[in-house]
């Protein structure tokens, strides 16, 4: 296997990173943080990766679980925690304003945005690993077994995961009684 | 068919949109969809958030991040090499001493033992005694 740089896991996978960084923080900025310091921590191991898996799969695998570390050890980020708070006061599956990216270019014709938004807004009512699954399966790709690997958990649970989220993603879509067009 | 049958079957309709069920299973779902309208309609909602996601849920890094990584990396790398660099100046300095060390060793060893010989060779208890005895 040829030796991968810095610069081809940049250019390669920098999207793919911060998607499942979106997914698992909820917010642009600290999608921002996590996927910077997962990437940093993939480059300095980037000597010891021998390609048993693909280098997605490997960098995801960083990326989760750097974010189980920064979740685990961030009692300085207390405040963090009273954002879903709030979001869950102000109604059911209502989520944060900053959990919608505001990237996308104005190109997208105004039918297209709503759905993207409706889409956005869904996916943000889910728990973290269920939006992560689900990034995994339907924007990467990925086998049951390769997410099983990089959430580190059994395949029957990826497979529980993805069917409990798609149901709870159907039942918000159908509110907006666009979903099916 | 019983509940419990109809509840696993329900529960695999995920997979088979996934494409992650044997041929033996996909079999049997297939069967159960044509005849179960419930499960035939959970079918076709969940292939139809499946594709809506994958329409509408991609996103893309800002651009300034992936610099700000390089960039970032780089400075690691830097203080790395520097920290290497020091280092094998360091070991160098140190091997320089004691190369010198060595030299200076060999070079003076003669003198140096015919030195402490001398000293060892002319003291003695009782020249040590006579010398106590006459200092006052």
């Amino acid at each position: 296997m040829s030796k991968l740089t810095p610069d081809d896991l940049v250019r390669g996978h920098l999207d793919g990173v911060y998607a499942l960084a979106l997914r698992l923080t909820g917010n642009a900025s600290d999608a921002w943080d996590l996927t910077q310091e997962s990437m940093l921590r993939a480059i300095r191991f980037l000597p010891g990766f021998r390609g048993e898996c693909a280098a997605s799969t490997w960098l995801y695998r960083i990326t989760v679980n750097t974010w189980k570390n920064r979740s685990a050890s961030a009692p300085s980020r207390w405040w963090s925690r009273l954002v879903p708070l709030e979001a869950a006061v102000d109604g059911a599956g209502a989520a944060a304003p900053d959990a919608v990216d505001p990237a996308p270019g104005p190109e997208t014709a105004a039918h297209d945005s709503d759905q993207r938004e409706e889409v956005q807004i869904a996916l943000a009512a889910l728990p973290p690993e269920d939006r992560a699954a689900l990034q995994l399966r339907e924007l990467e790709d990925k086998s049951y077994e390769e997410i099983a690997t990089i959430l580190e958990v059994p395949v029957g649970t990826v497979k529980s995961r993805l069917h409990r989220a798609r149901r709870k993603l159907c039942e918000a879509l159908r509110q907006y009684e666009r979903y099916g067009s | 068919m019983n509940a419990m049958d109809h509840d696993r079957l329900k529960e695999n309709l995920s997979a088979f949109v996934d494409g992650e069920l044997s041929a033996d299973e996909r079999r049997e779902l297939k069967a159960h969809v044509a005849g179960c309208p419930g499960c035939a309609r959970e079918l076709q909602e969940l292939q139809g958030v499946s594709s809506a996601v994958r329409a509408h849920g991609e996103e893309h890094a800002p651009a300034a991040l992936g610099a700000s990584i390089l960039r970032e990396a780089g400075r690691e790398r830097g203080s790395a090499d520097r920290y290497r660099a020091s280092l094998v100046r360091a070991a160098a300095v140190l091997a320089a001493a004691a190369v010198l060390l060595v030299f200076l060793g060999n070079r003076f060893k003669p003198k140096l033992v015919d030195l402490v010989g001398g000293f060892v060779s002319g003291w003695s208890p009782a020249t040590a005694a006579v010398g106590a005895t006459k200092a006052p």
